[in-house]
């Protein structure tokens, strides 16, 4: 083996990837012309960097990871946390002396029951903002891509026992961008995106019959906002990080047209 | 800023490379429950110190504070020395571990190779390299990163990155050679 093989097998890996210098580049490839075995010894280094790159595990974040992550980035969950974590121990029967979440507890009584009352909202809530973060992630936020609301409302067609609105907004200047379905507190859940310029707007909604009608209550999470409501026997929630506004008009049009299609129907 | 939009800021900047944090913890510690524990506690400082990023290469930054917790945490378990220099009988020891993982069930050393897919090979080889190759190839590969990256995350110069890469790639070589010549 010469000096220049032995230059040309160190700058081999360096020059399959791209990080050489143009002059040490042209050096190896000198070189490599000249030379059948080390062209042998760089044709194996790309035969197994490619291998690499297609056969070697890539051990990507499982949603739940997603979840631990996220709850780590937000104060409400923390909040959350020390409630439960509290009132885990009053119903154990310990007697909670110290602890900061007792502290936290008893500084801010009155917002924090009341906040513990609306417990089971509270995680419905952090629910749905994971999903909808994962699904912002996600090449593609959808299962079926249309802007037709006579694709997408069939695809849902004996995927769910009840037919979910699918509403065509983009009069109003939100674009239907698809369907696809999510399970979110348990169960399976049909969700409409929409779009307007950049921004992401997932709808969920499942029946709930026998409730009354409520009016939409906007929320805040972790820089996103939810809107929920219960409309014609059906739970509906939307989320985005549209501005508040332009969210409650969204809902505006949804809930007219929604109320306008019922009464035809 | 308020705890909302830090919150918003970071998700936006940080939660994209949630797998490629995952991907390099497990490629490192090789175990999945471990890998998520120091994720969440790699995100945990992350956030605690976002006010402190001043933008730039999120991914690098991120990664930087991941390989610091995996390296901690091994230190904690003091595995960091279980990797040592390439020692034939103890790859190949590894190879028939990973085929009784696989489920494959036989003595013969030469059934169990044949038996091995490449990927599962592949895999095999990765994770018997010495952790400071193992981490340069993963993330050259499977992150697609620079070597100026790669630089960054690891805080070695570029050489010394260069010739990791390298040494690393011909240390794969002779390992899947030594798998296949003991298939022959």
């Amino acid at each position: 083996m010469t000096e220049d093989c032995q230059q040309s097998r160190d700058l081999a890996s360096a020059y399959l990837d791209n990080e050489l210098s143009a002059s040490e580049s042209l050096a190896v490839e000198k070189h490599l012309r000249d030379c059948a075995d080390c062209s042998r010894n760089v044709a194996a280094l790309a035969a197994l960097s490619a291998k690499v790159k297609q056969h070697a595990r890539y051990y990507a974040a499982e949603t739940t990871l997603l979840d631990q992550a996220m709850s780590a980035t937000t104060a409400a969950p923390s909040l959350q946390h020390a409630i439960n974590l509290a009132k885990r121990k009053f119903f154990s029967g310990w007697v909670p002396v110290a602890s900061a979440a007792t502290i936290a507890l008893l500084l801010s009584g009155t917002t924090i029951w009341h906040f513990a009352g609306r417990n089971a909202e509270a995680e419905l809530s952090r629910a749905i903002l994971s999903s909808h973060i994962r699904s912002t992630l996600s090449q593609q936020p959808f299962d079926v891509a249309s802007s037709d609301r006579h694709t997408v409302k069939p695809w849902f067609h004996g995927k769910l026992n009840f037919a979910p609105p699918v509403i065509d907004l983009a009069e109003q200047g939100f674009d239907l961008q698809g369907g696809r379905l999510d399970f979110v507190d348990g169960r399976t859940v049909p969700v409409i995106v929409y779009g307007r310029r950049k921004h992401l707007i997932n709808l969920y909604v499942w029946p709930s019959p026998g409730q009354a009608n409520r009016a939409p209550s906007q929320s805040k999470l972790n820089g996103y906002n939810l809107v929920q409501w219960q409309q014609d026997g059906m739970r509906l929630w939307i989320i985005s990080d549209l501005a508040a506004g332009e969210l409650a008009e969204f809902v505006l049009q949804f809930t007219s047209q929604l109320a306008r299609e019922a009464r035809n129907a | 800023m308020s705890q909302n939009d830090k919150g918003k800021r970071f998700q936006e900047a940080v939660l994209p490379h949630l797998s490629a944090a995952h991907n390099l913890a497990r490629w490192l510690v090789h175990d999945d429950h471990d890998a998520d524990d120091i994720v969440q506690d790699a995100y945990l400082r992350a956030f605690r110190f976002f006010d402190g990023f001043r933008g730039g290469d999120c991914r690098a930054w991120l990664l930087t504070i991941v390989r610091d917790r995996c390296y901690s945490w091994l230190r904690n378990k003091s595995l960091a020395d279980d990797v040592a220099a390439f020692d034939e009988m103890q790859y190949c020891a590894a190879v028939e571990n990973s085929s009784n993982a696989a489920g494959i069930k036989s003595t013969d050393p030469e059934v169990l190779l044949e038996r091995l897919d490449d990927a599962t090979r592949l895999n095999a080889a990765i994770a018997s390299l010495p952790e400071e190759f193992r981490e340069a190839i993963i993330l050259r590969e499977l992150q697609d990163m620079s070597y100026k990256e790669i630089a960054a995350i690891t805080g070695v110069p570029m050489g010394t990155v260069m010739s990791r890469i390298a040494r690393g790639r011909k240390m794969l070589l002779q390992r899947l050679q030594c798998a296949e010549q003991k298939n022959q």
